[in-house]
């Protein structure tokens, strides 16, 4: 029987390896900085709730895409009267002293807007497909048929397209 | 832009994100221990508060009402208006409501729980938590409107009986009850509308999202 502060280790350092992917999560469903940081902490507390629940039947990443997607999809948060852009901090700017920062501003500017039109479901799709995962992967955290998963995959990149080729 | 450079994009953005906002292991450790901002945290907290006061008015009107019954001359209250049937009757309507209320929110608040520590499925969740978000809805409407509804007529039946309006005891039966049904009827709506101002947009939301992830 491991005790409490055995399990609380084992815990920390799966999240230490697995981070980031509560930082996507964070990042596809926030509008603001300060959603961001909530949301974050909530996934923390959530997955470490529910984390006895982790038998190790499936992969610790799946388990925490299933978690920290469930709380970002349940999340209560009244629509704030004036919207914030998706992505509002100055980090893009700052990934190449090469890259013009209008350019890379306005694709953001772009893939927020495409993203922005998903709903919540179709958000945690376009992640798990843009995190390179299998479709039965994806049906696995999602709950759906492989092949569900195909013609949920079309209707989004449809959608997506729609909102790129606009611009 | 097509969709491979929308993911390029995103890769590059995820990546610096990562980097720049990596928590360490201590700050995760604090953080775990935090308290929950999350709806049905919410909803808990305010069942802790029913746990509390509820158990300690039906601790209380027990004794009361087991006092009654064994020094009754110790127990009366509000002599002028009441007597000693009354106030048993008063205390046996108190009891029952506490003991509904706190066994029906003490169900509720085990199936929160329970589903706070698992982790299935975004379909299989967000059904279960459709589920327990309606259920506590419904909970707090109904125990809104009994509460409500019982507080009219016993405040109707205070005032009635200390002015002396009504003289004879069909009289006072029927104005009580039409009191009481008033009461309820207007309890249960304004209760249904505050309810579905609060959660109405958020549930439908919800449960277009299930929808969704129904295939056939």
């Amino acid at each position: 029987m491991k005790d409490k502060i055995q399990i609380e280790r084992e815990f920390l350092s799966h999240i230490d390896e697995s981070q980031g992917i509560i930082h996507k999560v964070c990042r596809i469903y926030c509008d603001n900085e300060e959603h961001r940081k909530d949301l974050f902490q909530e996934i923390l507390i959530q997955s470490w709730k529910s984390y006895a629940s982790f038998r190790g039947d499936s992969k610790f990443t799946t388990w925490m895409y299933r978690v920290a997607l469930n709380v970002a999809i349940q999340d209560f948060r009244k629509a704030k009267k004036k919207r914030q852009l998706f992505f509002q901090t100055n980090d893009f700017k700052n990934l190449s002293e090469d890259s013009k920062p209008s350019i890379q501003d306005e694709k953001l500017k772009v893939m927020h807007n495409a993203i922005a039109n998903l709903n919540k479901i179709e958000k945690a799709i376009i992640m798990l497909h843009l995190d390179e995962k299998s479709n039965e992967e994806i049906a696995e955290i999602v709950g759906i048929t492989q092949n569900y998963v195909r013609v949920k995959m079309n209707r989004i990149k449809t959608k997506l397209s729609k909102t790129l080729n606009k611009k | 832009m097509e969709l491979l450079e929308l993911k390029s994009v995103w890769n590059v953005v995820i990546e610096n994100t990562i980097s720049e906002e990596h928590v360490d292991e201590f700050v995760v450790a604090k953080s775990i221990k935090k308290d929950s901002k999350s709806l049905l945290n919410k909803i808990k907290r305010v069942m802790y508060l029913k746990f509390f006061l509820g158990g300690l008015t039906l601790m209380l009107c027990t004794a009361i009402l087991v006092g009654s019954f064994i020094k009754p001359e110790s127990f009366t209250f509000y002599p002028s208006v009441f007597d000693l049937k009354d106030n048993r009757l008063l205390l046996v309507t108190i009891v029952v409501f506490m003991t509904l209320m706190l066994s029906w929110n003490f169900r509720a608040f085990r199936e929160i729980n329970r589903f706070e520590t698992t982790a299935s499925t975004i379909k299989e969740s967000l059904g279960k938590f459709i589920r327990i978000m309606e259920k506590t809805i419904q909970l707090n409407v109904y125990f809104g409107t009994v509460f409500n509804t019982l507080a009219f007529g016993w405040i109707f039946y205070i005032i009635i009986n200390r002015k002396g309006f009504l003289e004879s005891n069909i009289e006072i039966v029927l104005m009580t009850a039409l009191v009481m049904v008033v009461g309820a009827i207007l309890s249960f709506f304004i209760s249904h509308f505050e309810q579905k101002l609060k959660f109405g947009n958020y549930l439908n939301q919800l449960k277009s999202n299930l929808k969704d992830l129904d295939e056939y």
